[in-house]
């Protein structure tokens, strides 16, 4: 595996200067009081090194970075201003399982392991089969948060319920508290298959990696639980999750219901028309969970219920 | 009370030796470090190595956490309801059983760490905890019990520590180690006048945190909406299952220290006697509580509820499911006359030797469960299987384990453990076999040698801590057996304290 250190190091330096910046900052203002002014108006400051040394610098040098606890509260926390949501419209989906090859793929999951199923619904033994995408839910009144003993999985302002890696002990409490069976551990290793460039980036072969567009909600460490992140970090950007862009049948609409917009790829349309005029539900609303993801129900399906794979794109 | 009794009492600890003693302490430890030794193999592999799968996330250690737990309230939990209630009975019982709570909690509570993914991170339970989370309550709970509990082995200790002090010749580390933990017990007035009121006080103390702590072990499961999981009983239940389990893992250790220890004169019939009665009435509670759960759930036919119930009665969990009812009932049989039910009928009984009376009734059921498994429930193979192993059951078997209390105790707190562990498995486990979602399948769950190697340790672990305990402390309390002379003639004037006035 070719080593690539400063392309490595270069994620923890930048922490590491920023936290120099920030203590310089702090100690700069409290410092200045005893300040001296200079002639020209250019003012030294005195600052305390990360080695406990005073030194004296010119204001001019010392440069603003951006406050590190924030960004570090914003994971936490959610992007502003956003409530993003899922539409599934099951009228259009025939099983090609596009969805989960490109979440497999985009996450760096092994083969077996997908955080979007499809799965064959049957409501009763009289009635018609159909197939059901399903993702986490992302519910706003989630099972798993309420149980967890650490907050390792906390759910954020933009609906999207997340996990930390970092702080998560692996009880798996979480797991079994899901009514919906979304969520998924990382028992071991070989449940852990990056891609070539994640690899690379690694000098630490046991999975302890970052991928860092995702910061810590995809982050996924062996003894940690995982599951569909809702691609926050991507949607931050305006881009679709992968799962959505890869369907050949545009089943999936993903978007923000504070703008009261979703797209599937293909099309974008109103949130609130397309769940009215669909008669859109919820899966098991019974449960009290309020899920984040919306169905539309299988009826005048464009494409009949075949039991083998269809792979094939329209 | 005599001296001589008091004598032997203390002495009890150095009649542990021989090759008896020394070579079951080495098997254990082997066991032990074997357990230890699998777990260390665990944490370098992840728990990919055991055999937990994606809809079963809890397995055997989440069931002997469960049970282990539960054994704690053996102890304690008795000690302190007759010490409460002055079953003068009480006096040789209470150390063993504290002694076994103390022991259950500690290795219930590692059984947790062993099933943790991270246990690296075990301290940012402390740092993050969520008093949200029934796992800290579970937390909160079972570390206040495990204090209050050592506590509340130690404080009835001190005398007897004191003794152990008096006794020892040299003034070298084991006279320091006692002098220490006496505490300057000389045994005066005001010093017994405190003990008795801390005694007391703990006594009080202890019973609401025990039955909290298997309250909120119960939450742990009834807290998420599974079904089987999401009930209201699940709180008393679990504390009832406890508190049975506990009797009977106490009726065991007593049948073995008082063979072992030649305490024939100390631990009476009486004493097996009346822990058989607790242990009988905490069998109508829990059958009581087991019926309800079952009749109402498959009287009430919710699906998602009835994949569970079906999967233990006729699925793949039915051995647990079943074997757990032949154990207790026969149990309930051995601690219940059931002999004389089948001398009132003329049946002529048996009795073989009782070793393989036991045998024959596990394995008998076993071979009966197989037959059932091959032919199906309603074919005429299994149904005479199934009347001939009930006519050896009544006939045999029940009359050679009931002869006498000792053996009623014996045998009827095995079987119980046997099926409370079985319990504790047909909670956890067909649950999680069968997802609310039926598309993605039923789970199933094979513990791996990993697994067994902990479990094997878990249990090795109690009896290897209750024999060290046994070499360092006198297993029955001798001050409080010696306090039960003067205690007759408070009896009596209590007695006639309760009579009419004349």
């Amino acid at each position: 595996m070719p080593k690539n250190d400063g392309k490595h190091n270069s994620r923890r330096d930048f922490l590491k200067t920023g936290l120099t910046g920030m203590a310089a900052l702090g100690s700069g203002v409290f410092l200045h009081a005893c300040n001296k002014q200079d002639e020209d108006g250019d003012q030294t400051i005195k600052l305390l090194s990360p080695e406990g040394e005073v030194v004296e610098v010119k204001r001019s040098e010392v440069k603003y970075v951006p406050d590190l606890e924030a960004l570090d509260k914003n994971v936490r926390e959610g992007v502003p201003g956003r409530r993003f949501v899922m539409v599934i419209n099951l009228r259009r989906c025939r099983n090609a399982l596009r969805c989960q090859e490109a979440c497999a793929e985009m996450h760096g999951l092994a083969s077996h392991r997908s955080y979007i199923n499809v799965l064959k619904m049957q409501d009763a033994e009289t009635t018609y089969p159909y197939w059901m995408p399903q993702p986490c839910y992302h519910c706003d009144d989630p099972p798993c948060v309420k149980v967890c003993p650490t907050g390792a999985t906390f759910k954020r302002t933009d609906g999207v319920v997340a996990i930390d890696t970092v702080r998560c002990i692996g009880c798996r409490f979480c797991t079994v508290a899901c009514p919906y069976s979304a969520r998924q551990f990382v028992w071991g290793t070989e449940d852990l298959k990056l891609t070539r460039e994640d690899l690379e980036r690694s000098d630490e072969p046991s999975g302890e990696l970052d991928i860092v567009t995702h910061q810590t909600c995809s982050t996924r460490r062996v003894g940690t639980v995982e599951k569909c992140d809702f691609c926050p970090a991507k949607a931050a950007k305006g881009e679709l999750p992968d799962c959505v862009t890869a369907c050949p049948n545009g089943v999936i609409y993903y978007g923000d219901e504070n703008e009261d917009a979703v797209s599937n790829g293909q099309e974008t349309v109103r949130l609130s028309t397309l769940l009215r005029e669909n008669a859109a539900y919820r899966y098991k609303e019974y449960l009290g969970t309020k899920p984040r993801v919306y169905y539309i129900p299988p009826v005048n399906r464009r494409f009949p219920f075949e039991e083998t794979l269809n792979n094939e794109t329209t | 009370m005599n001296a001589k009794v008091i004598n032997e009492l203390i002495d009890l600890p150095n009649k542990l030796r021989g090759t008896y003693y020394w070579g079951g302490v080495t098997i254990l430890s082997i066991l032990v470090l074997a357990g230890i030794g699998a777990w260390v193999f665990q944490l370098i592999y992840g728990l990919s190595i055991t055999g937990l799968n994606e809809p079963i996330f809890w397995g055997i250690y989440i069931i002997n956490f469960v049970f282990f737990i539960g054994i704690s309230h053996a102890g304690t939990l008795i000690s302190a309801i007759l010490r409460l209630s002055r079953a003068e009975w009480r006096r040789p019982v209470t150390r063993m059983a504290e002694a076994i709570t103390v022991f259950a909690l500690f290795i219930g509570a590692s059984m947790i760490i062993v099933d943790m993914g991270r246990p690296d991170r075990l301290l940012n339970v402390f740092s993050y905890g969520r008093i949200q989370s029934p796992l800290m309550w579970d937390l909160l709970s079972v570390t206040a019990y495990l204090f209050a509990s050592i506590v509340y082995l130690y404080i009835p200790l001190i005398p007897d520590l004191a003794y152990m002090r008096d006794r020892v010749q040299n003034r070298g580390v084991l006279y320091r180690f006692y002098n220490n933990l006496a505490l300057n017990w000389q045994g005066t007035e005001l010093q017994k006048k405190r003990l008795d009121k801390a005694v007391k006080v703990s006594a009080i103390m202890i019973i609401p945190l025990a039955i909290s702590v298997h309250t909120v072990v119960s939450y742990v499961f009834a807290v998420t909406v599974q079904p089987m999981w999401h009930s209201t009983i699940f709180g008393p239940y679990f504390v009832i299952g406890a508190i049975f389990s506990g009797i009977a893992v106490l009726l065991i250790v007593m049948v073995i220290v008082r063979k072992a220890l030649q305490l024939e004169k100390i631990l009476k019939e009486i004493h097996f006697k009346y822990l058989s009665y607790l242990l009988l009435l905490m069998f109508g509670l829990w059958f009581y509580g087991t019926l309800g759960e079952h009749v109402i759930t498959g009287y009430g036919n919710k699906p998602d509820e009835m994949k569970v119930v079906i999967s233990k009665i006729f699925g793949e969990h039915s051995w647990a499911f079943t074997g757990m009812f032949a154990t207790m009932f026969l149990a309930f049989f051995i601690m219940t006359p059931g002999d004389s039910f089948m001398r009132a009928f003329r049946l002529p009984t048996m009795e073989i030797h009782p070793s393989v009376a036991f045998f024959l009734a596990l394995f008998g059921w076993g071979g009966w469960f197989a037959v059932i498994q091959m032919n199906g429930l309603t074919s005429i193979v299994s149904i005479l299987t199934g009347v001939i192993y009930f006519f050896v059951v009544f006939l045999v078997i029940v009359p050679t384990l009931r002869k006498d209390w000792f053996r009623v105790a014996l045998y009827s707190g095995i079987f119980v453990t046997i099926g409370m562990w079985l319990e504790r498995f047909t909670i956890v486990l067909p649950t999680l076999s069968r997802p609310r979602i039926e598309a993605l399948g039923w789970g199933f769950y094979t513990p791996t040698f990993v697994e067994i190697v902990i479990t094997v340790a878990g249990f090795s672990a109690l009896a290897l801590f209750f024999m060290i305990f046994a070499k360092l402390f006198p297993l029955v309390s001798a001050w409080e057996v010696e306090e039960g002379a003067e205690a007759v003639e408070q009896v009596k004037q209590n007695v006639r304290e309760y009579l009419p006035e004349e």
